[in-house]
């Protein structure tokens, strides 16, 4: 496994289906597709791009671009089906395999399988492939993982 | 920490569009309170809901948009809405980005903040609880098992 570097840009629109959107403020630069967090003492309605590190459950997979401070930032929401980014380059994800915020800490709101055991923070389940370095469909579905 | 010894009142509790927003009705198996988080009632029957306590043994469904009589139709924000909770202490209050679970306590249908082990998940909080207060939360309930 290579963990990616860089937000791979999105060359699609990120939703697929469904109309839960809710609009948040951005707390940092953010990539269209990339999974966000409200994390811990990070401020109310502030979004992150979600990472291990920052120990919370990701509310859904950001819309749109943004840089920080952005307002009304659009991000997809429970029961969506939305584009998210693979974590590696050289591994694909299978389609069934529920998906875990990324511990990959240079590129941040990037997804893993989960592959059980440890308590992770599940974004949702693959519902296509998800190319090495590339970008697949994935059903929002947030939450903790069962406990090992 | 000092639980709360009554529900609070609040007149508006989602926040979501309510023309996107996944609303259901059910049927109140007792008094419910508009922002009280609901399970499925494990005695009543079919269908209907009552204000969740861990004692009730059953899963979130979700948080009651309206409050209604007991044997009356009840609106729920089900998983994916937007709305407001209640905290279930009045001290202590619960910070943005935690993991709100169905709390024990003297009240029915308040949260608290998720730490660890087996529990009823109600969903994410997307900003500050106060104490004996409200706070906007992302439903998205699930029971969280231990095995």
């Amino acid at each position: 496994m290579t963990a990616i570097s860089t937000f791979t840009t999105a060359t699609d629109r990120i939703l697929v289906h469904g109309d839960n959107q809710y609009t948040f403020t951005a707390a940092e630069t953010l990539y269209a597709g990339q999974v966000v967090q409200v994390i811990p003492a990070g401020g109310d309605f502030l979004i992150y791009g979600g990472k291990l590190a920052n120990t919370a459950v990701p509310i859904g997979i950001v819309d749109q671009n943004a840089t920080s401070g952005d307002t009304d930032v659009t991000v997809n929401l429970y029961g969506c089906v939305c584009y998210g980014a693979n974590a590696d380059d050289t591994t694909a994800i299978d389609a069934g395999s529920a998906l875990r915020v990324t511990a990959n800490t240079s590129c941040d709101g990037t997804l893993q399988a989960w592959a059980g055991g440890a308590t992770e923070y599940i974004i949702g389940i693959a519902v296509t492939d998800i190319a090495a370095d590339g970008f697949g469909k994935v059903l929002v579905c947030p939450h903790l993982s069962a406990i090992a | 920490m000092a639980d709360i010894e009554t529900f609070p009142t609040r007149a508006t509790i989602l926040v979501t569009d309510p023309q996107i927003a996944p609303l259901r009705t059910f049927t109140a198996s007792e008094v419910i309170y508009a922002g009280q988080v609901v399970t499925v009632d494990p005695t009543t029957g079919d269908n209907y809901v009552t204000p969740g306590d861990l004692d009730n043994a059953a899963p979130v469904i979700g948080i009651a948009l309206y409050g209604a009589a007991s044997g009356a139709p009840i609106t729920v924000c089900t998983a994916g809405c937007i709305c407001y909770v209640a905290n279930e202490s009045g001290s202590a209050a619960v910070g943005e980005g935690s993991t709100l679970m169905l709390a024990n306590a003297n009240v029915a249908g308040t949260v608290l903040a998720y730490a660890s082990g087996a529990a009823y998940i109600v969903g994410i909080a997307l900003e500050d609880i106060a104490a004996n207060g409200w706070g906007r939360a992302l439903v998205m309930p699930y029971a969280e098992v231990v095995s």
